[in-house]
């Protein structure tokens, strides 16, 4: 059997790790991450496997070399002190690898849209941000038809944050919810990003997230993934995967750079999101949009 | 309008490789658009408004993966479908293979090689230091290919390298020639009697790219990394490289190609140069270009090819601006009457950063005062490839700027690179050409005139092929020069006729 160590962890992945009951399975399986349910856990019972560097979902271990992962889908899952054993033919070993503390703070400095905006829009022309982008610029919006499906909705979920109310916010993203590409779809991405932004707006972005996340996760279930679904539900209980994390306590230059190198649109996606409710929390109630 | 679906039932590729699958779709013969998406409900209603909905994937739910087509045939629809079958399957073939035969560790990948005398770290580079060590400490050279990695570090990595007589190459090393072996982005070129000494990537390339085209050939080409020769690292790589090819029986000229040196190092690396008992050819931007006994410096690339080239074939080497001005006063008259109104501005849209670097020292002082508004790119540079790949993997990201520039009145001359090469897009010309002819259309029909000038770093050999590159680019429309040098020229001339005179001898 092989052996890998694990060099980092986040507090999320070790907290399931400890509750779980020990058994799961590898859910799915690709070149560079490995997804696994632990048994009964529900949406919390999701941990990833990656390779070195940032850790790229909040439930995510990552290891120090990337787990090779052919053959693996649907194996089985022990978990036995500080050893994960995958269909005994892998050992990831935890012992010695460091905790990363992703939880979001409940209030993080506000950063600057239209800079982030400028920088992003540089570097990326696919997923949503570009539509976001656009809105929150004042812009015209794409007519691709991901950007026809995903303005009136990205516009809606705007006012209803700037109007912090949840029954619209809760409209406003259901549409979003599954819509567009990628493992997890680039609306699914942007809610990620917008609960985060809502998470970290202060008081009334938390009770925005408190008051439509049950609803929230009850409608994925029915219109996006599983692990899409596990995305959200660590959002909204404000757990980040690790760029976004950095991203949120620092918005530097380097930091925008890494949030927006994640996946093949996600970070930008999370990023579309996240200035989105950070926009309209921080823009009071006058009208129109923040960032002309 | 044919469109055809498939669905995988709870099928999982990460992202990138759905968005790959889906642009490899659609550059097949005939499709007009094809989508990679989870079947979830608002995709099923994304698909329907593209007009991709089809009555099989209707029933696909949102952990299946739909992949659909839309193309001028039916057949043509069904191959698409085919091939994106054995596009997932190589991908599949790919990972078990790996699982076979990858190792996870140096010592395991050892144990399968133990002959191995190099290894090639492509990690973050945070951790390449720590990877590089254990290979050093293994008597083993390294081509380090990681960018990022600490200044600090790569010292520690280089005197450690000195201390045990090994390679390390890099860090950013982009390409290497080692016994006939390229590593990296490397063209496909003959081996020769000509080593090299390079910084990085795309100046290798170019070089071993002119040598092939002379019918010369490398015998090793060493990287060394953009910082070798700077003041903290003090060139340990170029000095150990240089010695390795001085004992070089096969080599029988030495080319260096280099960044700027810091002027501490300066007499040390011209005392090296001397002290070689070969001869050689040394391009480095800021170094006067002189004869200095055995040692020849030169101002560029093409130059640096073309004067060991000469060298080792014992005859006198003549340095022109031009390898045809015949042709290129031709072309000038071509493109002098009825031109129409045509910006001062020069745009150059790099691939590759040492040949962006070497178009900007050429063009300042010929265009700097009349175009000021001249801008050169790097679009390899590492604040151009956030969150998508390198240009030289993914031409589409510069085909845009391409296509953008056309708009611009102030744009008179737009300036290319090619890279061709293994590692390289399988048809970087393709995308480029169509942005050449939106761009040159969009120019005309606002009654200005837009130049075009490019030049392809390749070898016929290589797997994209140069003669079909160059075809490609020049059906759009684009003036095609041998080497960056010339084509940085030319793109002058396009906004200062004037320099006709000093460029090719001859009145305005």
């Amino acid at each position: 059997m092989e052996t890998l160590r694990a060099v980092r962890l986040t507090t999320e992945a070790a907290r399931r790790l400890r509750a779980s009951r020990g058994t799961g399975r590898v859910h799915s399986a690709y070149a560079r991450t490995l997804n696994v349910e632990l048994d009964d856990l529900g949406n919390a019972g999701w941990v990833s496997l990656h390779g070195p560097g940032p850790i790229p979902s909040p439930f995510g271990i990552a290891c120090e070399s990337r787990p090779l992962t052919a053959g693996l889908e649907g194996a089985s899952v022990g978990v036995e002190g500080d050893t994960v054993v995958l269909d005994g033919r892998l050992r990831i070993v935890l012992d010695g690898a460091k905790v990363r503390d992703t939880a979001l703070p409940t209030l993080a400095c506000l950063p600057s849209v239209s800079g982030c905006l400028r920088r992003a829009f540089a570097a990326v022309t696919a997923g949503l941000l570009p539509t976001a982008g656009a809105l929150l610029a004042g812009d015209v919006p794409p007519s691709d038809p991901l950007a026809r499906t995903a303005a009136p909705a990205l516009a809606r979920l705007y006012a209803a944050t700037w109007a912090r109310n949840e029954a619209d916010c809760l409209a406003a993203a259901r549409p979003l919810l599954g819509l567009g590409p990628g493992l997890t779809p680039a609306g699914d991405d942007c809610l990620v990003g917008w609960l985060a932004g809502a998470w970290t707006a202060g008081a009334a972005g938390r009770r925005l997230v408190e008051a439509m996340g049950p609803d929230l996760l009850a409608a994925a279930t029915h219109l996006t993934s599983r692990l899409s679904t596990a995305f959200l539900a660590a959002a909204v209980n404000g757990e980040a995967a690790e760029p976004l994390h950095g991203f949120v306590l620092a918005p530097t230059e380097a930091r925008l750079a890494g949030l927006l190198a994640l996946g093949a649109t996600s970070g930008a996606d999370l990023l579309a999101g996240y200035l989105l409710a950070r926009a309209a929390l921080a823009s009071g109630r006058e009208e129109g949009w923040p960032c002309r | 309008m044919p469109v055809r679906a498939l669905v995988w039932p709870s099928f999982y590729q990460d992202s990138i490789a759905l968005m790959r699958v889906a642009e490899a779709l659609r550059a097949l013969p005939g499709v007009r658009e094809a989508a990679a998406l989870l079947g979830t409900p608002a995709n099923h209603e994304l698909l329907a408004s593209a007009g991709l909905s089809t009555a099989d994937a209707k029933g696909a739910g949102p952990s299946d993966l739909i992949l659909a087509v839309d193309a001028e045939s039916d057949a043509m629809a069904a191959a698409a479908l085919e091939a994106a079958k054995g596009l997932f399957a190589a991908r599949r073939e790919a990972l078990e293979a790996a699982v076979r035969v990858l190792p996870r560790t140096l010592d395991s990948a050892l144990s399968h090689l133990p002959d191995a005398n190099l290894v090639a770290i492509s990690v973050p580079g945070a951790y390449a230091k720590f990877e590089a060590l254990r290979a050093l400490r293994r008597g083993l050279h390294v081509f380090l290919f990681s960018d990022n990695v600490p200044l600090a570090d790569e010292v520690e990595l280089k005197q450690l390298a000195v201390r045990r007589r090994l390679l390390c190459m890099g860090p950013d090393c982009g390409t290497a020639y080692l016994n006939g072996v390229g590593l990296g982005f490397a063209n496909v070129v003959p081996r020769g009697r000509i080593g090299c000494v390079a910084a990085s990537g795309t100046g290798l390339q170019a070089v071993a790219s002119h040598l092939a085209a002379a019918g010369e050939g490398i015998s090793h080409g060493i990287g060394v990394g953009g910082r070798d020769l700077s003041a903290a690292v003090g060139g340990a790589m170029t000095f150990l490289a240089l010695e390795a090819l001085a004992a070089d029986k096969a080599t029988e000229v030495i080319v260096l190609i280099s960044k700027p040196p810091a002027g501490a190092v300066v007499p040390r690396l011209e005392a090296a140069l001397g002290a070689v008992g070969k001869p050689v050819v040394a391009c480095s931007p800021g170094i006067r270009p002189r004869a200095d006994g055995r040692v020849r410096w030169v101002a560029t690339l093409e130059d640096a090819a073309e004067a060991a080239v000469a060298t080792v074939r014992g005859v006198r080497w003549v340095r022109r601006d031009f390898s045809d001005p015949q042709a290129i006063r031709a072309r000038l008259a071509r493109l002098r009457p009825g031109a129409g109104r045509r910006g001062t501005g020069v745009l150059g849209l790099y691939t590759g950063g040492t040949l962006a670097h070497e178009a900007r020292l050429l063009l300042e002082p010929l265009v700097g005062p009349v175009a000021p508004d001249l801008t050169i790119l790097d679009l390899g540079a590492d604040e151009f490839t956030v969150g998508r790949p390198h240009p030289m993997l993914d031409p589409e990201a510069r085909a845009q700027r391409v296509r953008e520039a056309g708009g611009s009145a102030t744009v008179g001359a737009i300036l290319l690179d090619l890279v061709l090469g293994r590692a390289a897009h399988s048809d970087p010309a393709r995308p480029l050409a169509s942005a050449i002819r939106d761009a040159r259309a969009a120019a005309v029909a606002d009654g200005r005139s837009l130049v075009v000038v490019a030049s392809v770093v390749g070898t016929a050999s290589d797997p994209q092929g140069l003669p079909g590159q160059v075809a490609a680019l020049e059906a759009a429309g684009a003036e095609v020069l041998p080497s960056n040098a010339q084509a940085a020229r030319f793109a002058a001339l396009m906004v200062r006729p004037d320099l006709a005179a000093s460029l090719l001898g001859e009145a305005p």
